[in-house]
């Protein structure tokens, strides 16, 4: 599993795994953007680490729902040195692209390991962004959500993880 | 600068890249929302191929493997066979029709498929060329490691039997 550095574009291994209580403390609002420590225990937290110093550079909440098959993304953030802001665009560059796509991708493997190919992967969108998170993860429309199951689910899987 | 204004500085495109945002919605939302990807879902499952389904579950068994390999327990109901046996039902190849395909004894098959025996390495390259690189080689061959790990870790009776081929051990324990 990689993400790309952007300055170099080199590929830089990266690993995503349970969030342990011993992370929470590193996870400020002024880094992460949310209340993660209010998720804790309420829904699966995953962080992607680079693998060479455990940084944590993105988190994934997701919720189970196993009579549908369906793994559902609650919330992802990239760590603040990996968003540009519009005041920032053209004056610097994010640190490690990525990141986002990997997490989606990390939980349709979930899907995937769990349901094999009843397996879906879901999201409900703020309106305005619907036509870009298809767009850009070949999602597709369900009114309020958007889904990935089938071969566009394994094409996500297999674009980033493998 | 609260939350809202914070995100309305982002470019839409941009955001996707590095965010998904919580929703809240009510519980007739909800509801709605939920019907309406049953829906949506019931006609995308009816257009799943074969050869979609097979991959599905290919792809299921390497991150199954990949989890258990990478896990520290051992299990002894998760050893080489039991990953095998899955790899010919997904498969639904009869054992005689699949040791030909690989060119082993059936026999041999049965035995590898039991745990009465582990595979050599020609084995486990023949697997990962069977499956088109789907299950790699060292996939098969960390399993059997984690096998032989646990079996050193765990083997009392050759440490008894050793035990007399030792003498003068050093005088710290540690």
């Amino acid at each position: 599993m990689v993400i790309r550095e952007a300055a170099t574009e080199n590929d830089i291994s990266v690993t995503v795994g349970i969030l342990l209580e011993s992370d929470l403390r590193k996870l400020t609002r002024k880094r992460y953007f949310f209340d993660w420590k209010s998720l804790y225990g309420k829904m699966d937290i995953y962080k992607l680490c680079l693998e060479e110093d455990n940084d944590i550079k993105g988190l994934l909440a997701v919720e189970d729902h196993p009579h549908e098959y369906r793994i559902e993304v609650k919330l992802i953030a990239v760590s603040r040195e990996n968003v540009i802001f519009n005041r920032e665009k053209g004056k610097k560059l994010k640190q490690y692209e990525n990141i986002a796509a990997n997490l989606l991708a990390f939980a349709g493997r979930i899907a995937l390991t769990k349901y094999s190919y009843l397996g879906c992967l879901s999201l409900v969108p703020k309106t305005q962004l619907k036509p870009h998170y298809i767009a850009e993860y070949g999602m597709k429309d369900a009114g309020p959500s958007v889904y990935l199951d089938g071969s566009s689910l394994q094409h996500l899987v297999i674009k980033y993880l493998l | 600068m609260t939350r809202k204004k914070t995100f309305a500085q982002i470019d839409p495109t941009e955001a996707v890249r590095s965010f998904v945002f919580p929703t809240e919605l009510s519980e007739d939302q909800k509801r709605k929302a939920s019907e309406l990807l049953k829906i949506a879902r019931r006609n995308s499952q009816g257009q799943i191929t074969e050869e979609e389904k097979l991959s599905a579950e290919l792809l299921q068994l390497r991150f199954q493997l990949e989890d258990y390999i990478n896990n520290q327990e051992f299990l002894l109901n998760r050893r080489f066979g039991y990953f095998l046996k899955i790899y010919l039902q997904i498969l639904k190849k009869k054992r005689i029709d699949f040791a030909r395909e690989i060119d082993i004894h059936e026999t041999l098959l049965s035995q590898l498929i039991n745990s009465r025996r582990r595979p050599n390495e020609n084995i486990m390259i023949r697997l990962e060329l069977h499956s088109n690189k789907c299950i790699p080689a060292d996939y098969w061959f960390r399993l059997v490691e984690k096998e032989r790990i646990h079996e050193i870790k765990t083997n009392k009776r050759l440490r008894k039997e050793e035990k007399v081929h030792v003498s003068n051990r050093i005088p710290v324990r540690i």
